[in-house]
């Protein structure tokens, strides 16, 4: 069943963050080359200690369009919008493996404006904690 | 306070650079559909202005990146839009209509009233 075709992108070295510097540019270009990246719908990653924050542009379309499934340290995002005769109809599929394991009774998803933003707690086990040492004499 | 200064003072307010959005025109009979795409864009900071047959979008972006967070990637820019578009000599400036929904501002501009079609009675 699971041959779906959609790109593994871990966005969290700096790497990508060298490649992907602030450059704003024509949005039609951009969206144009997101999907030939397989990189749709568009996304901004953001982390710190306590969560992972994700907003995906999706212009147009409904939050009824999205479907959101979470894996213990990867997200899958669907956008699939269920008018198909509408200009600017795109459908997108990929998957993003998260920097720790996120908890996801705790994950909210808010869209607003044509941004969908994913806020993903991390999870109890994946917190830092301090081991204490014992000593044996 | 002059119209020149209380305008400079409000482009000065625009938190990030402009660009240009995505324009879509469809023509009709009855008139012209112009889709702009402003995702993070609220109905509040929209600014759409006709002057001499010119409409202006600029728009006033409050959407901003999540506080304390450090930015890891970023496949697209959060900023603000503008763009100009001279409208057809057949269109009616008069009665724009706009709306804001989902990121997508869609501005329905008539054609003028003569143009518009109509069907004649036709009489006994």
């Amino acid at each position: 069943m699971n041959n779906d075709k959609f790109f593994n992108i871990s966005p969290w070295n700096i790497l990508n963050e060298m490649l992907n510097a602030e450059r704003p540019f024509n949005s039609m270009f951009r969206t144009l080359a997101s999907r030939i990246e397989g990189r749709f719908p568009p996304a901004n990653f953001y982390v710190s200690d306590k969560a992972a924050v994700i907003d995906f542009e999706m212009p147009g379309k409904n939050p009824d369009d999205v479907d959101i499934k979470l894996e213990p340290q990867a997200v899958v995002i669907e956008v699939a919008p269920k008018d198909k005769a509408k200009e600017m109809s795109e459908s997108g599929k990929r998957r993003i493996e998260l920097p720790f394991s996120i908890d996801a009774d705790k994950t909210k998803a808010v869209f607003k404006n044509g941004i969908l933003r994913l806020e993903m707690p991390k999870s109890e086990s994946a917190k830092l904690k301090k081991i204490t040492i014992d000593t044996e004499n | 306070m002059n119209k020149e200064a209380k305008d400079l003072e409000k482009r000065c307010s625009y938190q990030y650079q402009s660009v240009t959005p995505s324009v879509y025109v469809a023509e009709d009979k009855e008139g012209y559909v112009i889709t702009y795409e402003i995702p993070g864009v609220g109905k509040e900071d929209v600014d759409l202005n006709v002057e001499n047959r010119t409409l202006m979008l600029r728009t006033d972006n409050k959407f901003s990146p999540p506080a304390d967070f450090k930015c890891m990637a970023r496949e697209f820019p959060v900023c603000n839009y503008a763009v100009s578009l001279d409208l057809p000599e057949q269109a009616d400036p008069t009665s724009i209509k706009a709306k804001v929904a989902n990121g997508i501002l869609t501005v329905k501009l008539p054609k003028r009233a003569e143009l518009q079609p109509r069907k004649i009675a036709i009489s006994q």
